[in-house]
């Protein structure tokens, strides 16, 4: 039981420990090289690495904000305070679960950090993985979430947000499936 | 890591932040895309995952299995290398001088020091990447819209402008230029199934992970094509 309290007390104080504007390229370059670092060292064991990553990541994303902006707005209101949670929770398990499965496909690609660049009212980190046939652009958008610092509240890989991906998939999914169909699918689709 | 993504997980979302929303609707506004053939884009997208999985898939796993993965990137280096043309004509008719230059020295070097292009030596040593421009990018970058969407048999998808660049493109393509045509049809067809053997996990992994598979390719099409016109 103690460790258990110790455990979450922990994960507080790294969930809530907030990430200010100028901590943001040093701070996600080095969890981003030790996380590739994890990659190319124990490749052999996909679930400790996943751990790890999540560990190394998991305080910079706004999984909340993700899982709404990815239901988009109409889709959210229209749901319960107990029907945004389950659909938040079910979210994050799948967004990681289909994260874990991705790991397989890393073989020894750069990871090339680029900058650090200003939008409006938000900030992007713009990175690059380098393959040999191939170079994807992958961009960290973050958002100012106040006293919780700054926030990963979306991805762009290659050009292409993946908030925006999964709002309009959910958006014709719901057109002629219901929210408990939408859970389903999400659950039958992540095995962790 | 069961325990955590079971238990713990809705007890930390339930404190995480959820800030403000200020412009996120703005941000995220439904980009629609143009597909008023959409009916016929889902059959003949059907048709090409069918495709795909009974015919092209079977020869892509024999393809993989014979051929050293050095051996692929040497072609797919190779072929790029080759269409450094297309890639020269579109940073001029974009006015990009900069991507000319990239891809010019680009050309040279790999040419000469990377064997007829077979190896990438320009990227690996100097860090020079190909800007890898179309037609259809450069009509987008002078205003041209991107119509309707259309998924093509076998090619899979595309839209309006770039249907028109494609074909524009294959005037600086060197390979058009191989007589008989039939020659030059089988070895553009080699190139595409060069390329797909990389991607076999991913396209794996799409199926499984994607709610509806055509509005995510199409609209990930589209993203990607708006993204790489504004580069």
């Amino acid at each position: 039981m103690i460790k258990i309290v110790v455990f979450i007390l922990f994960l507080g104080l790294e969930l809530f420990g907030s990430l200010q504007k100028s901590d943001i390229l040093p701070v996600m370059q080095t969890k981003i090289g030790n996380a590739v670092e994890l990659l190319q060292q124990r490749s052999d064991n996909k679930e400790f690495v996943a751990q790890s990553i999540f560990d190394e990541l998991d305080s910079a994303f706004d999984f909340a904000q993700i899982a709404k902006l990815s239901l988009g707005n109409t889709q959210w209101n229209s749901l319960d305070k107990q029907q945004q949670q389950l659909f938040t929770t079910a979210f994050t398990l799948h967004l990681k679960n289909s994260f874990v499965e991705k790991l397989s496909l890393y073989s020894n690609q750069k990871i090339v950090i680029d900058e650090l660049k200003e939008v409006k009212n938000r900030l992007y980190l713009n990175t690059k993985l380098i393959d040999e046939d191939n170079i994807y652009e992958i961009n960290y958008k973050f958002y100012d979430a106040k006293e919780h610092g700054w926030l990963i509240y979306d991805i762009d890989i290659i050009g292409v947000s993946i908030i925006q991906t999964y709002r309009s998939q959910f958006g014709g999914f719901l057109k002629s499936h219901s929210f408990e169909a939408l859970i389903q699918w999400l659950k039958e689709h992540t095995v962790l | 890591m069961k325990l955590f993504f079971k238990l713990l997980l809705p007890l930390f979302l339930a404190f995480a932040p959820l800030g403000a929303s200020d412009d996120f609707d703005e941000e995220f506004q439904e980009k629609k895309v143009y597909d008023p053939l959409e009916s016929y884009n889902r059959s003949m997208s059907k048709f090409n995952d069918d495709f795909y999985e009974f015919a092209i898939k079977n020869i892509l796993e024999g393809y993989v299995e014979v051929t050293p993965h050095s051996f692929r990137v040497s072609v797919s280096n190779f072929f790029h290398n080759i269409l450094t043309p297309i890639y020269l004509v579109n940073n001029l008719l974009q006015l990009d001088f900069k991507k000319f230059e990239t891809d010019t020295v680009r050309f040279l070097v790999n040419t000469t020091a990377g064997m007829g292009g077979i190896f990438d030596v320009a990227g690996e040593e100097l860090e020079l990447y190909s800007s890898r421009e179309d037609l259809g990018q450069t009509l987008g970058y002078w205003g041209v819209p991107s119509g309707f969407y259309f998924v093509l048999p076998i090619l899979g998808p595309t839209n309006a402008r770039d249907l028109i660049g494609m074909v524009g493109d294959g005037y600086a393509n060197p390979v058009s230029y191989i007589d008989p045509i039939e020659a030059a049809i089988a070895i553009n067809a080699y190139r595409q199934l060069n390329t797909l053997s990389f991607y076999m996990d991913q396209i794996e992994m799409l199926k499984k992970d994607t709610i509806d598979p055509y509005t995510y390719t199409r609209d990930f099409y589209e993203a990607n094509r708006r993204s790489r016109i504004m580069e």
